[in-house]
C-alpha cells in the first residue's frame, strides 16, 4: 500500500515543529510512533494531509520529576515507560497498564503524546494518566502553552480539544507512590486486542478508611471517563464486601458503552462491575 | 525393515533459508520494467453493473492496461477447479475471471489496472468510473433456499448441491432410543489467514510463454490460465513458490488469471499481491453451516439414531463447495458405528464472500456438531466422555452410513484412551472465580482427494555420478514439510544422505505434475511416487551390485552410499562405483513413476454410497480448560492430541503438524468469525478479525500412535488436515464440563458464555 497524495516535513526541533505545524494548519498531522497513523492511511481514514514526522525530536522524549511532579515527555515510548523504575514506582498504575499495552512490538513504536492525541475512547495509556487526574501540556505558535487537564482533554472518540498547530509535547501529574493502584483490561486475547472495557483506579488510605479514590474506565463511553459517583460513594468509607458489591452496581450506571463487532452493550456493562471488583481487590491486595 | 533416515526428526530442507529471511516468496521476486496491478473490487455485495467507464484511467500517466470483463478473451469458464480428470457435471461450477452483468459480492474483482507503480495503480482503480444498480441481494441461505429468493446468479438456482446418505430404517432407530439429544448448530465463515497473502509475478518469455511465478497450492491451474487466454495449454507455464501458509486458501486461482491478462496485454512483466485487507474481503473462506442434529442412544449407551440436517453458505460463486459438501455429508455421522442414520445436506449461493476450501475441508463443521452431541448424550446417560466414545466408534471391519467397509486398523478406541488419560488427574481451581473444565473429542477425516476424482502424482528421480541425487516433482510445499518427506525417501531407499539430494519442485515446465497440495494428499500421493521411483532404481543399483560383488541380490543392502553384503559385511561396493558402471553401461540412473490413488465412480444421484476416500486419519483431542464464571473468558491450560499418523517419516514435523493444527482450530473454537452483516464485512483487518497470538497459545501435548496401517509410503497415513479436527468440540465439551453451558455456536466467545450461565440460573 503506497502513502500517495501526503507530503511529509520531517523538523528538527520543538520549535521549527511548531512552525511547520502553525504554517500547515488543518492539514497538518503529526507523526511519531506511526501506529495509528498508518493503518489509518492504509484503511484510506486519512487522505491529503502534511504527515509531519516528530520521532526524532529528543526534546520530547523522557521521564523528569521535580518535587512531587511527574513530567513524560510525548514522545516517551510504552516501552520506555515499561523499563521506567520511576513509573513503576510513582504511577505503578501506568506502569500496569504499559505492561498489557498491545505487543512487545507496538510498545516498541507507540508513545505516550501519540495515544493522548489519537483520543481512542479504549486508550490504554490515557485511562491510567486519567485516574492519575493528569495534566496535557501543550504547545502553539498561535497560543503558546496549554495546560490541559485530561478529564477534560477529550470530546468524543477520536476528538479532543487540541487544536490545528498545537503539539502535545508532555503530560504530567502528582506522584503516587503512597498509594494503591490497579490496571485491569479486559480483551478478547492476551496480546494485541482492544480493549472491550477496561479500568484504572488509584486510592489513598486513611488508616483502612478511602481517604481518596479516582476511577478512570476505558471503552465504555465515547471517551475515557471518570467514574466521579463512585468514586463519591467510596470516599470515606471503609471498605467491605457490602461497599464493594454496591460500588460495583453504582459504577454501571455510569457508563455508556456501544455495541459493536466485538461485544455488545450489555456485555460490557457487565464487566464494568466485575473490573471494578477486580481492581479496588487488587489495590487492596 | 531397519529404517536409517524415515521415522527420525529431521530438520526440514527449506528451514534455514526461511529462518535466514534467504527464501525468494512470491512477493520478495522483481523483474526489471515490472509493472504493479491491483484490482478494482465492486463496492456492494449484489448489483446490476450499468456502466464502466476506464477512460480516465487509462489517461493517467505510467498507466499500462485497465481491463474489465470485455477484454478477458474467456471470462466465462465452466470450471472444474484444478482437476484434469472428468468429475461430472455437479462438481463442476462458474469460474468468472472479472465481474460482468451482475456483481454477486462485496470485493468482487471488476476491472484490473497494471501501471509503472503501485501509486500509480492506485490512482487509476479510483478513476475507474462504475455505475452500478444496487439489488436487494440475498445473505442467509435458508433465505436463498426459499421459492422467490432473490437470485444470485444469472440464471442457475441457488442451490449449488445436494446430498444425502440413508442407512437403516431412521424412526424406527428414534422409536427404539431411550434418549433423543437434539440441537443445532452454527459455525461461522473464518479466514485462512496465512502470513503471506495472495502473491505472483508473471512475464512473457523468449519464447511467448507466459510464467506466472505465484503462491499456489495448485500449479495445475496453467490450464484454466490458458483457457481464460484461449492459449494452448503448453503455452502457459506455473512456477510454484514456497509458501507463507495456503490453509486451502490457494488452492483456488487467486492471483493468475490476473496476472496472465495483463502480461498478455501489456507484454511486461508484472507483480499482484493481495493487501491483507482484500486478501481478508475477497478470497474464499470456510463455509459456514447451519447443522440441525438429533441423536439418539439405548439407555446402555449404545447410539443407534443419528439425524443430520446440513446448510452450507456457498457465498457467491460455486468454486470446491460441491466437494466440500460431500466431505461434510460423509462425515455427518463421524466416526460411530451407528445403526440408523439419515443425512441431508445442502449448498445455497448467497451475496457474501465466496467459500471454498479451508484446511479440515467440510470435516470438521459436522465434528463440531456430532461431537458435542455425544457429549450431551454421555451427560443424560450419565457415562464419561471416554467410554460412551469408545463403546460406539467405529472399530476395524465396521462401516460407515455410507456402506465403506474399514479393512484397516481403525485406531479410534486407542487414541480417545491416550489423550483423555494424559490428562492426568483432575484438580480443582484455587480461585473461587475460576472452574476447571475437561473435554474429549474424537474425529476422522481423510487423506487423498475423493476416489471418483481418480487421482494421480509424478515424480522423478535421478542420481548423479557424484553419488548424489535429484528430484524433480510438481510438489507445492506449503511450509508443511512436503518437500522435505520426498527427499528423506529417497535417502533411505538409495541409502545417501540427505544433504546429497536436491528436489526440485513446483513447475509446472520442468516437474513432473504431482497434483494439488491439498486433501493432505501429498506424502500419500508423490510420496507413493517418490518412493516407486527411487525402488526402481535401487532395484537395477542393486542388480549390478550383485554381478559386482558375485553375491545375490537378495543378500545385499544399501546404506551408508555403500552396497553392503548382509552375510558377509566386508564385501561391498561404494555406490560411487555401481553408479559409474551403470553410467557406463548404459543402466537408466533416473525415473518417473506414478502413482495412481484407488478409482471409484463418480456419484450418479444426489444418494452417497460406498467408497467416497481413499482412507482416514483418526485421531483425538483431550483439553483442559479455565473458565472465568464472570467474565465467561476460556483460557486452555491443556492440550493433547493424539493420532494414528500410520507411521511418522519426520517426527518433528507430524508434530509440528500436530501442534499446528491445534492452534489453527483453537481460534475457530473461541475467537475466529468474519462477521458479514448483508454481505458487508464487519471485520475488514486483523484488528477485528482476531487470531491467536503467540500469549495465547497453550502448550500442545503431541501422542504418535504408528500403527503402520496408512496408504502412504511406509504405511504412513496423512496429518495435515486431520491435524485440526477435533480440538474445537474438545474446547466445546470442556467448557460444558467447567460451568454447565453448552455453547452451540462458534466462535466461543466470552460474551457467549457468561449470558448462555446467567441465562441458566
Amino acid at each position: 500500500m503506497g502513502v500517495s497524495g501526503f507530503a511529509y516535513i520531517s523538523p528538527s526541533t520543538k520549535e521549527e515543529t511548531l512552525t511547520v505545524l502553525s504554517e500547515a494548519g488543518e492539514k497538518g498531522r503529526i507523526v511519531a510512533g506511526s501506529t495509528n497513523v498508518l493503518p489509518d492511511i492504509r484503511a484510506r481514514k486519512i487522505a491529503g494531509c502534511i504527515l509531519v514526522d516528530i520521532s526524532h525530536l529528543r526534546e520530547l522524549k523522557g521521564i523528569e520529576i521535580a518535587g512531587d511532579t511527574v513530567t513524560i515527555g510525548s514522545l516517551t515510548t510504552i516501552s520506555e515507560l515499561l523499563q521506567s523504575a520511576v513509573i513503576a514506582k510513582e504511577a505503578g498504575v501506568l506502569w500496569q497498564a504499559c505492561r498489557c499495552f498491545a505487543d512487545p512490538l507496538v510498545r516498541n513504536r507507540a508513545t505516550i503524546g501519540g495515544n493522548i492525541a489519537n483520543a481512542s475512547p479504549a486508550a490504554d495509556g490515557v485511562v491510567p494518566l486519567l485516574a492519575l487526574e493528569a495534566t496535557v501540556n501543550v504547545e502553539s505558535k498561535a497560543r503558546g502553552k496549554r495546560a490541559i487537564p485530561l478529564d477534560e482533554f477529550f470530546t468524543g472518540p477520536g476528538k479532543s480539544v487540541l487544536e490545528p498547530g498545537e503539539l502535545i509535547t508532555s503530560v504530567s501529574f502528582a506522584k503516587t507512590s503512597a498509594m494503591k493502584s490497579a490496571f485491569i483490561k479486559f480483551g478478547l486475547r492476551k496480546a494485541m486486542a482492544i480493549s472491550l472495557a477496561s479500568i484504572g483506579m488509584v486510592v489513598g488510605f486513611n488508616g483502612d478508611t478511602i481517604a481518596r479514590v479516582s476511577i478512570a474506565l476505558g471503552a465504555l463511553a465515547p471517551t475515557p471517563v471518570r467514574a466521579r459517583e463512585t468514586e463519591k460513594y467510596l470516599a470515606g468509607k471503609k471498605i467491605d464486601d457490602e461497599i464493594i458489591a454496591r460500588a460495583s452496581e453504582l459504577i454501571k450506571t455510569e457508563v455508556n458503552p456501544i455495541s459493536d463487532v466485538r461485544a455488545s452493550r450489555d456485555y460490557r456493562q457487565h464487566l464494568t462491575g466485575v473490573l471494578f471488583r477486580r481492581a479496588i481487590e487488587a489495590a487492596l491486595a | 525393515m531397519e529404517l536409517n533416515v524415515i521415522g527420525k526428526g529431521l530438520p526440514k530442507v527449506d528451514a534455514w533459508a526461511k529462518v535466514k529471511g534467504k527464501t525468494v516468496y512470491a512477493d520478495d521476486f522483481s523483474l526489471p520494467g515490472m509493472l504493479y496491478a491491483k484490482v478494482l473490487r465492486s463496492k456492494y455485495p449484489a448489483a446490476r453493473i450499468l456502466s464502466i467507464d476506464t477512460s480516465r484511467a487509462k489517461q493517467l500517466p505510467g498507466v499500462h492496461a485497465v481491463l474489465t470483463a470485455k477484454d478477458v478473451p474467456n471470462n466465462n469458464l465452466r470450471a472444474k477447479f484444478g482437476q484434469s480428470t472428468d468429475v461430472g457435471a455437479q462438481f463442476e461450477g462458474l469460474y468468472r475471471v472479472l465481474a460482468e452483468e451482475k456483481v454477486r459480492f462485496l470485493g468482487e474483482p471488476v476491472a484490473l489496472v497494471a501501471a509503472e507503480s503501485l501509486q500509480i495503480a492506485e490512482e487509476a482503480l479510483d478513476l475507474i468510473e462504475v455505475t452500478y444498480e444496487p439489488l436487494p441481494g440475498v445473505f442467509d441461505p435458508v433465505e436463498a433456499l426459499k421459492p422467490g429468493a432473490y437470485p444470485v446468479g444469472e440464471n442457475e438456482s441457488n442451490v449449488v448441491s445436494r446430498f444425502k446418505i440413508r442407512k437403516g430404517d431412521i424412526d424406527a432407530g428414534f422409536a427404539a432410543a431411550d434418549v433423543i439429544v437434539e440441537n443445532t448448530y452454527h459455525v461461522p465463515f473464518v479466514d485462512h489467514a496465512y502470513l503471506e497473502p495472495e502473491s505472483g509475478v508473471a512475464w512473457l518469455d523468449e519464447d511467448g510463454v507466459i510464467n506466472i511465478r505465484v503462491s499456489t497450492q495448485v500449479i495445475e491451474h496453467f490450464r484454466t490460465v490458458a483457457e481464460v487466454l484461449g492459449l494452448p495449454q503448453n503455452r502457459v507455464r506455473v512456477i510454484g513458490t514456497w509458501l507463507g501458509g495456503g490453509f486451502g486458501g490457494k488452492e483456488d486461482i487467486t492471483v493468475e488469471s490476473f496476472l496472465a491478462l495483463l502480461v498478455w496485454k501489456t507484454g511486461r512483466p508484472v507483480k499482484l499481491t493481495y493487501t491483507r485487507e482484500e486478501s481478508l474481503l475477497a478470497h474464499s473462506k470456510r463455509h459456514p453451516f447451519l447443522m440441525k442434529y438429533k441423536t439418539g442412544a439405548t439407555k446402555d449407551g449404545r447410539i443407534i439414531a443419528l439425524e443430520a440436517e446440513l446448510i452450507a453458505d456457498a457465498g457467491a460463486y460455486t468454486y470446491l463447495t460441491p466437494w466440500v459438501l460431500l466431505y461434510a455429508t460423509v462425515n455427518a455421522a463421524g466416526p460411530y458405528d451407528i445403526p440408523n442414520v439419515k443425512v441431508d445436506s445442502v449448498a445455497v449461493l448467497t451475496n457474501n464472500p465466496f467459500t471454498s476450501a479451508n484446511r479440515g475441508f467440510g470435516a470438521i463443521q459436522p465434528n463440531v456438531a456430532y461431537e458435542s452431541q455425544v457429549d450431551e448424550l454421555a451427560r443424560v446417560l450419565g457415562m464419561d466422555p471416554l467410554t460412551i466414545r469408545q463403546k460406539n466408534c467405529l472399530r476395524q471391519g465396521a462401516s460407515l452410513a455410507t456402506g465403506f467397509t474399514f479393512d484397516r486398523y481403525v485406531a479410534l478406541p486407542e487414541v480417545a484412551e491416550k489423550a483423555w488419560q494424559a490428562l492426568g488427574p483432575a484438580k480443582e481451581s484455587q480461585d473461587k472465580r475460576i472452574r476447571i473444565g475437561r473435554g474429549l473429542a474424537i474425529g476422522m477425516m481423510s487423506y487423498g482427494r475423493l476416489t471418483f476424482l481418480h487421482d494421480s502424482s509424478r515424480s522423478y528421480v535421478k542420481l548423479e555420478l557424484d553419488g548424489s541425487a535429484v528430484i524433480r516433482c510438481g510438489v507445492p510445499d506449503l511450509g508443511g514439510g512436503q518437500a522435505q518427506a520426498l527427499c528423506q525417501i529417497v535417502a533411505e531407499e538409495l541409502g545417501i544422505p540427505i544433504e546429497k539430494i536436491k528436489i526440485y519442485i513446483s513447475d509446472t515446465a520442468l516437474t513432473p505434475l504431482a497434483g494439488t497440495t491439498t486433501a493432505t494428499r501429498q506424502l500419500y500421493m508423490s510420496g507413493n511416487a517418490t518412493l516407486k521411483a527411487a525402488r526402481e532404481i535401487k532395484e537395477r543399483l542393486l542388480t549390478k551390485a550383485s554381478t559386482m560383488l558375485n553375491v545375490r541380490k537378495a543378500y545385499l543392502k544399501i546404506e551408508n552410499e555403500k552396497i553392503v553384503s548382509l552375510v558377509e559385511p566386508g564385501n561391498f561396493v561404494s555406490l560411487k562405483d555401481v553408479i559409474a558402471q551403470c553410467s557406463s553401461e548404459g543402466i537408466e540412473l533416473f525415473c518417473e513413476a506414478q502413482f495412481n490413488a484407488p478409482f471409484t465412480d463418480i456419484p450418479a444421484s444426489e444418494l452417497i454410497t460406498g467408497q467416497t476416500h481413499p482412507d482416514f486419519t483418526f485421531g483425538a483431542y483431550a483439553v483442559e480448560v479455565a473458565v472465568d464464571l464472570e467474565t465467561g473468558v476460556v483460557e486452555v491450560q491443556k492440550v493433547v492430541a493424539c493420532y494414528d499418523v500410520g507411521k511418522a517419516l519426520n517426527v518433528l514435523n507430524v508434530e509440528g503438524q500436530l501442534e499446528g493444527g491445534a492452534i489453527y482450530c483453537l481460534g475457530y473454537a473461541l475467537m475466529e468469525e468474519l462477521v458479514v452483516d448483508q454481505g458487508r464485512l464487519k471485520t475488514p483487518s486483523f484488528s477485528e478479525y482476531l487470531i491467536p497470538t503467540a500469549a495465547d497459545v497453550p502448550d500442545v501435548e503431541t501422542i504418535l500412535v504408528e500403527s503402520g496401517s496408512g496408504l502412504g509410503p511406509y504405511g504412513a497415513k496423512g496429518v495435515g488436515e486431520p491435524a485440526c479436527n477435533s480440538i474445537a468440540p474438545a474446547i466445546l465439551n470442556a467448557i460444558r464440563d467447567a460451568v454447565g453451558v453448552r455453547i452451540t455456536s462458534l466462535p466461543a466467545t466470552p460474551e457467549k458464555i457468561v449470558f448462555a450461565m446467567q441465562k441458566k440460573q
